[in-house]
C-alpha cells in the first residue's frame, strides 16, 4: 500500500504545488542558472526553483544538492504518511531503496574542475557524494532504518526498479514498510552528454509531438512509503493507493537507442502486467516514460499501443517537468497516484500536434478527467534498462 | 533474526576477469603461491605521487569479444561482459535463452574513465567537443547493459550501488527473481577499475594505503556467478557448484562514507546467515574475512566473530591481499570461496589468519561465510557450501506471498 507521497519539482516545492502546475498545464523548464550554458545547443532545464531548507537536526555537513532534494522530498513523504518510526514500525522492519545516479556529481565535477585547472589542492571531500548510494544512507541513518537498504542505479529507469525491490523485498518478509524514490539533479556531465548526442530540443521539450526535437533535463526529488496492508490499516493510516506490481526487463539491443519495433518495451508492458496479474484491458491509464526524443516516443507509443490496444490513456509529464533521469521513476510514480487518487490526468505539455507515429490517446491540451482504477508508470533507460510500475485506486 | 527468506541458489557458473587472468583454476593457484598484481600508479595531477593498486593489465577483451564492438567500451563493460560470458559458458549456457536470462551487476567505479575523459574534453575544450562515444559508458549500468546486449540477456536487468556489499545484495535479488519466475538463471557480477582520477580523491581523504599510511589497496577486474533455483539447476542437469544457502545483513549506525565498527552488527549479520542456512555456527569450516587493512575495522569484525563463536573461531581468510579493494574484489571473493570449496581446499591467506582463530586451513571444507562490509555501515555474509551428493533432499519449495491485488 502507498501511504505517503513527497515531490519537489520545477513546478513546486511540494506535491500539491507540483499538482496543481500539472493540472494547470504549466511548464517548469527554464533558463539554466546551475551553470553556464554557453557552449551547449540549449539553454534550459527544469530545475527545482524554491529548495526548502533542511529540517532542524537533518544531516548538513557535507551534504550534495541531490541528498538535500531527497531530505526535503523525503520528510514531506513521511509527514504524508504520518508513519513514525519506532511507534508504528520498529527500526528493523522499515527498510530503504532508492534510485540514484547523478547524485553529488555536480560536486565531483568541481573537483575535476580543479585538478584540470591546475589547482594543486582541489578539496578532496567534494567527491565523497558521488556515489549513488549516498542518499540512501543519509535518509537511513537519519530517519532510523535499519531493515534493508539498497540503491539501484540504472539510469533513467532506478528509482522505477528501485520501487519495485523494495516491493519484492516486503513480500519476501524482510520488512513491513519501505522507503522507495530517488533525487537527482542537473549536472554539467548529463547536461554535456546529451547536448553531445544531440539529444536535447533547444526549447522546452515537447513529448509526442510531431515537432519534438530531444529531451529538456530536469531535477526532481519523488518518493513514496509503502506499508503492508494490515499494518496500514492497523494504525489508521491514510492509503494512497495499492501498488499492484512491477515489470523489469533488458531491451538487450543499444546502448542510447531503442528498439524501434517497440517490442523491447510491449515486453516490459506485459512483465509487469504477469506480476500485477492483470489483462491489458484493465489497464486505464500509462504515465508514459515519453522522452521527447524523435525515437524513443514513437517506439514507447508502438509498444502502448501493441500491449494495451488506443483505449488507454497516455501523458508525459516531462513536458512540464524535464526529465529527471534517476528520479524520473519515482516523481512519475508519485504522479501516477495522484492520478488514481484524484481522477485527473495532467495534460502532456508541449503536445500540440500529435505525432502520427505515436499512435495513442495522449491527454493533451488540458487536463482530462477519467475514472482510473489501474494506472502504469514506465521507466525506459539507457542500454534498454527497462522498467514498468503498476498502482491500482484504492477503493 | 529479521525474518524473510529468499531461497537456496545453485551455482552454476563462474567467470571472473581477475589479476591472475580468465581462468577461475590460475586465480586459485595464484592466491595460493601468494603471487601479486600491484602496480603504483600516479593520481591525475600528482605525477610523483604513487599508490599501489591491483590491476588487471594483462586483460585483453578481444580475446573473447569482437575487437570492433570492445575497443569503445570503457573498462568495466569490457570486464563485466567477458566475465559474464565466461560465467554462462561454465553453466552449460553459451547460447543463452534470452528473456528467460537476467543479469545483475554492482560496482563502485563503473563509467570512471570516460566520465573523467569526457568533462576533461568539456572543460579543456568545450562541450561541443565532448565524444559523444563516450558519454553512454558513464552510466554505472553501462557493464550489465553492454554484456546483456552482447549476449542477448533479456530477462531482467539492474545495477546496483552498496558499496562493498552490492555483490551480496544483488545475489539477495537474484534470489527473489528467480523465485518470482522472472527468470531461470541471473548473472549476478560485481565490476570495478581503477581510475587515476578517482584515485586522487581516495589518496586524499587518506582512505587508500601510501608510504607511511594505513588504508586499503583499490582493485579492479569482474567475477560473476551464474545463478539459478537448485530443482531448475537439477531439472536441465547442470553441474552445481555450490549452493548460497542463506544470506544476512545488518547495518550499523554509520554515516554514509563510514565504515561500520559496530561488532554487533558483524555478529547480527553472520547469525541471519547461518539461521537462515540452518547452520549452527559450529558447522562453519572457515570465514571469509571483508578486512581491508584497516585496523579499527578489522578490530570490529574479530569482535563480531567473537560474540557468535566464543572461543572457537574458524578458520579466517582474506584474499584481499591479492584481489584488492572495491564491489569486484570483494566478489572476487566470493567467487574464489565457491571455488575453492569445488576443489576442495582453501588458498592461503598472505595475511595471516586472525588472532584466536584456527591456524590450519580445514581439509576439505564443506560450508564457508563470506563477510561484506562497507561504508555507509553495511554489512552482509553469505554461506556458501558445497552441494550434498543427495541434492534432491535440500530442494525446499519457498512458499511466495502473492502479490496484493
Amino acid at each position: 500500500m502507498v501511504t505517503g507521497l513527497g515531490a519537489i519539482t520545477a513546478l513546486g516545492s511540494n506535491l500539491a504545488e507540483t499538482w496543481e502546475g500539472l493540472i494547470a498545464g504549466r511548464c517548469g523548464i527554464g533558463p539554466l542558472t546551475a551553470f553556464s550554458p554557453e557552449g551547449y545547443r540549449t539553454g534550459t532545464a527544469g530545475e527545482i526553483k524554491s529548495l526548502p531548507p533542511l529540517s532542524t537536526g537533518m544531516p548538513r555537513k557535507r551534504i550534495s544538492r541531490a541528498d538535500h532534494v531527497g531530505l526535503v522530498a523525503l520528510a514531506q513523504a513521511f509527514e504524508d504518511s504520518g508513519l513514525t518510526v519506532g511507534r508504528d514500525v520498529p527500526p528493523e522492519r522499515i527498510g530503504i531503496v532508492l534510485g540514484g545516479g547523478v547524485s553529488g556529481l555536480p560536486d565531483s565535477e568541481r573537483f575535476l574542475l580543479g585538478i584540470v585547472s591546475g589547482d594543486n589542492h582541489p578539496r578532496p571531500t567534494l567527491p565523497i557524494n558521488h556515489p549513488p548510494d549516498s542518499t540512501t544512507d543519509l535518509a537511513a541513518r537519519h530517519w532510523n532504518l535499519h531493515g534493508p537498504r539498497s540503491t539501484i542505479t540504472t539510469a533513467c529507469s532506478s528509482s522505477a526498479i528501485a520501487i519495485g525491490y523494495a516491493a519484492d523485498l516486503m513480500r519476501y518478509g524482510y520488512a513491513d514498510a519501505m522507503v522507495v524514490g530517488g533525487s537527482d539533479v542537473v549536472a554539467r556531465l548529463t547536461y554535456g552528454g546529451f547536448n553531445s548526442l544531440r539529444s536535447v530540443d533547444p526549447d522546452p521539450c515537447r513529448p509526442f509531438d510531431i515537432r519534438r526535437k530531444g529531451l529538456s533535463l530536469g531535477e526532481a526529488g519523488g518518493f513514496l512509503i509503502l506499508e503492508r496492508e494490515d499494518a496500514a490499516r492497523r494504525r489508521g493510516a491514510g492509503i494512497r493507493a495499492r501498488f499492484l506490481g512491477y515489470g523489469i526487463t533488458s531491451d538487450a539491443w543499444h546502448m542510447t537507442q531503442p528498439d524501434p519495433s517497440g517490442s523491447a518495451g510491449a515486453r516490459t508492458y506485459r512483465s509487469a502486467l504477469r506480476a500485477a496479474s492483470l489483462e491489458p484491458n484493465e489497464v486505464d491509464f500509462v504515465n508514459a516514460h515519453a522522452t521527447a526524443t524523435p525515437q524513443n516516443d514513437p517506439a514507447e507509443a508502438l509498444a502502448i499501443r501493441t500491449v494495451f490496444g488506443q483505449r488507454v490513456l497516455v501523458n508525459s509529464v516531462k513536458g512540464s517537468l524535464g526529465h529527471t533521469l534517476c528520479a524520473a521513476g519515482g516523481i512519475e510514480a508519485v504522479l501516477t497516484v495522484r492520478s488514481l487518487e484524484t481522477g485527473i490526468i495532467p495534460p502532456t505539455v508541449g503536445c500540440e500536434e500529435l505525432d502520427p507515429a505515436c499512435p495513442v490517446d495522449v491527454v493533451k491540451g488540458s487536463a482530462r478527467e477519467a475514472p482510473i482504477r489501474i494506472a502504469v508508470s514506465s521507466s525506459f533507460a539507457f542500454g534498454g534498462n527497462s522498467a514498468a510500475v503498476v498502482f491500482g485506486r484504492f477503493e | 533474526m529479521k525474518p524473510g527468506k529468499t531461497p537456496r541458489l545453485a551455482v552454476t557458473g563462474i567467470g571472473v576477469v581477475s589479476p591472475f587472468g580468465t581462468d577461475v583454476g590460475e586465480l586459485l593457484d595464484a592466491i595460493a603461491a601468494g603471487r601479486f598484481a600491484i602496480k603504483d600508479v600516479s593520481p591525475t595531477g600528482s605525477p610523483d605521487r604513487k599508490i599501489p593498486v591491483v590491476h588487471c593489465d594483462s586483460f585483453d577483451a578481444t580475446e573473447f569479444l569482437p575487437a570492433m564492438r570492445v575497443r569503445r567500451w570503457d573498462p568495466c563493460s569490457r570486464f563485466a561482459a567477458v566475465s559474464s560470458l565466461l560465467a554462462l559458458r561454465s553453466a552449460g549456457l553459451s547460447t543463452p535463452g534470452g528473456e528467460r536470462i537476467g543479469i545483475l551487476a554492482g560496482t563502485w567505479s563503473a563509467g570512471a574513465t570516460p566520465l573523467a575523459d569526457f568533462l576533461s574534453t568539456m572543460y579543456t575544450v568545450n562541450p561541443e567537443a565532448a565524444p559523444p562515444i563516450l558519454f553512454p559508458f558513464t552510466v554505472a549500468n553501462a557493464p550489465a547493459s553492454q554484456a546483456a546486449i552482447e549476449l542477448g540477456l533479456k530477462g531482467p536487468i539492474s545495477t546496483l550501488s552498496h558499496r562493498s556489499v552490492v555483490f551480496a545484495d544483488s545475489l539477495l535479488y537474484a534470489g527473489i527473481l528467480l523465485a518470482d519466475g522472472r527468470a531461470d538463471a541471473v548473472v549476478v557480477l560485481a565490476t570495478d577499475e581503477v581510475n587515476p582520477t578517482y584515485l586522487r580523491a581516495w589518496d586524499e581523504l587518506r582512505i587508500v594505503v601510501a608510504p607511511g599510511r594505513e588504508g586499503f589497496v583499490l582493485g579492479e577486474g569482474s567475477y560473476a556467478v551464474v545463478v539459478e533455483l537448485p530443482e531448475m539447476a537439477l531439472r536441465r542437469k547442470a553441474p552445481i557448484r555450490a549452493l548460497i544457502s542463506g544470506i544476512g545483513f545488518a547495518h550499523a549506525d554509520s554515516g554514509p562514507h563510514e565504515y561500520g565498527r559496530d561488532p554487533a552488527a558483524f555478529a547480527a549479520s553472520d547469525r541471519e546467515a547461518l539461521q537462515r542456512a540452518n547452520h549452527s555456527p559450529s558447522e562453519i569450516d572457515f570465514i571469509v574475512l571483508s578486512d581491508n587493512g584497516r585496523t579499527p575495522e578489522a578490530q570490529a569484525e574479530r569482535d563480531g566473530l567473537d560474540q557468535v563463536w566464543k572461543s572457537s573461531i574458524p578458520y579466517t581468510v582474506r584474499w584481499k591481499t591479492a584481489l584488492g579493494e572495491g564491489a569486484g574484489p570483494c566478489a572476487g571473493q566470493a567467487v574464489v570461496a565457491i571455488a575453492a570449496l569445488e576443489r576442495g581446499n582453501l588458498p592461503h591467506d598472505r595475511g595471516g589468519a586472525l588472532p584466536g582463530s584456527k591456524l590450519a586451513p580445514p581439509e576439505n571444507p564443506t560450508v564457508g561465510l563470506v563477510h561484506f562490509s562497507g561504508a555507509g555501515g553495511a554489512h552482509f555474509s553469505v554461506v556458501v557450501e558445497r552441494p550434498s551428493e543427495s541434492m534432491e533432499t535440500i530442494v525446499i519449495p519457498l512458499p511466495i506471498l502473492p502479490l496484493q491485488k
